[in-house]
């Protein structure tokens, strides 16, 4: 048998590749052959240091900058491409009514009609948030849903001069400017509300990794 | 790793199932991390190359073909951006990390413990870019012939062909500095 042939089996045979056939063949010349024995204990070394090598760990925090970096790049799906790109260009995520979760493919940025009023989503980039304002009287109370791999931000605007937010509750931690509230939501499936007195906030923004992801308008239901 | 476990989280993914993502980070980031480590030898490198692959699987994702196995795409993906960064850097056709063992130090030594690992790695480390894929995929992704092949777009004959002559190389390298 030539050198090339033997090779060829040896590493083969390491590899757990070789055919019965040509296993027996090897076998026959491994035991006529020193020459062949030590070759294939020389490739038999270099397939134990070779497969001896443990894998490393990945670094701290590697996994987390994956899923902000997706956070902040919306996945492309190719039929939304064509209605998110005009969207994108017009700067308006979304004009939508309750959909629910789980309808239709994940776009670049979605925003659904509704199966009822009173009631918004917006998915973008992995990030699911529901949102629907009730109404008693001049009291308005906005309940958001939110399903998140990363923490996202949750933008309610209002007319300062129409609306005062009174109060909130819930999993995330809020913040409140002149006819702004944003509220930081965790990763996973936080619920907040938050109330207001007056006119009703009109607008919902999604934010993640310090990029906005869509807009929707806010329409009110009465209770 | 289940192929239809993969197929399953892409489709969710696309669904709008923000966990299914995130289960396929989890599942692939330490696989697709030594990838990258093994061929490009710098663990700076090898983060930013494995945080690219899985961005530019994510919004990619709508273009995966579930008739091949998700993982051979990925690994495609890893060795595709290493092999990027690697000429971005000049570096595809040369050693990345070219730490061996001192030549004075016999055998017996060499064969022991970090020495011979890092002796086989700065090997790998030196062989051209089209040998270490093979070698890494198959020893570091631990995938057999037809994968590898999936993985790289190569017949399994080529795989073998080109494993043949990558640890005849390894062989060679390691021999003259008294290694296996």
């Amino acid at each position: 048998m030539d050198r090339t042939r033997l090779e060829s089996l040896i590493q083969g045979e390491l590899d757990g590749e070789l055919p019965a056939a040509e296993r027996a063949e090897l076998a026959g010349v491994l035991l006529q052959d020193a020459e062949a024995r030590r070759l294939r204990d020389d490739y038999g070394q270099l397939h134990g240091l070779l497969r001896g090598i443990a894998a490393a760990e990945p670094p701290s925090g590697l996994r987390q900058a994956i899923l902000e970096g997706t956070a902040e790049r919306p996945a492309r799906n190719s039929g939304y491409r064509l209605a998110a790109s005009f969207i994108g260009a017009l700067m308006i995520a979304g004009l939508a009514y309750f959909a629910g979760y789980g309808r239709g493919s994940d776009t670049d940025l979605q925003g659904s009609m509704a199966a009822a009023p009173g009631a918004v989503s917006l998915r973008a980039a992995g990030i699911a948030v529901e949102a629907s304002l009730q109404q008693d009287g001049d009291r308005h109370q906005l309940r958001i849903r939110a399903s998140a791999p990363t923490p996202c931000e949750v933008v309610v605007r209002f007319d300062p001069g129409a609306t005062t937010y009174t109060g909130n509750s819930g999993d995330g931690a809020t913040t409140a400017t002149e006819g702004r509230v944003t509220v930081r939501l965790p990763a996973g499936h936080p619920a907040q509300v938050l109330e207001f007195s007056g006119t009703a906030p009109s607008t919902l923004e999604l934010h993640a990794g310090g990029r906005a992801l869509g807009e929707a308008r806010l329409t009110v239901s009465g209770s | 790793m289940s192929q239809n476990v993969d197929a399953a989280r892409v489709r969710a993914c696309l669904a709008g199932d923000p966990r299914a993502f995130a289960a396929l980070v989890e599942a692939y980031e330490k696989p697709v991390y030594n990838v990258s480590l093994r061929m490009l030898r710098n663990p700076e490198d090898a983060r930013d190359a494995a945080q690219t692959v899985f961005l530019k699987a994510w919004q990619n994702l709508s273009s995966y073909d579930p008739k091949y196995k998700f993982f051979s795409w990925i690994y495609r993906m890893a060795i595709n951006e290493s092999l990027n960064l690697l000429r971005s850097r000049g570096r595809d056709g040369g050693p990345v990390d070219d730490r061996l063992p001192s030549d004075d130090a016999g055998p017996a030594e060499l064969l022991d413990g970090d020495q011979g690992r890092e002796a086989v790695l700065a090997a790998v480390g030196r062989l051209k870019p089209e040998y270490r894929a093979v070698i890494v995929l198959r020893y570091f992704a631990d995938l057999p012939y037809e994968d590898v092949g999936e993985a790289l777009g190569l017949d399994p004959k080529t795989v073998k062909s080109r494993l043949y002559s990558a640890r005849q190389l390894l062989k060679d390298q390691l021999a003259s500095r008294g290694v296996a």
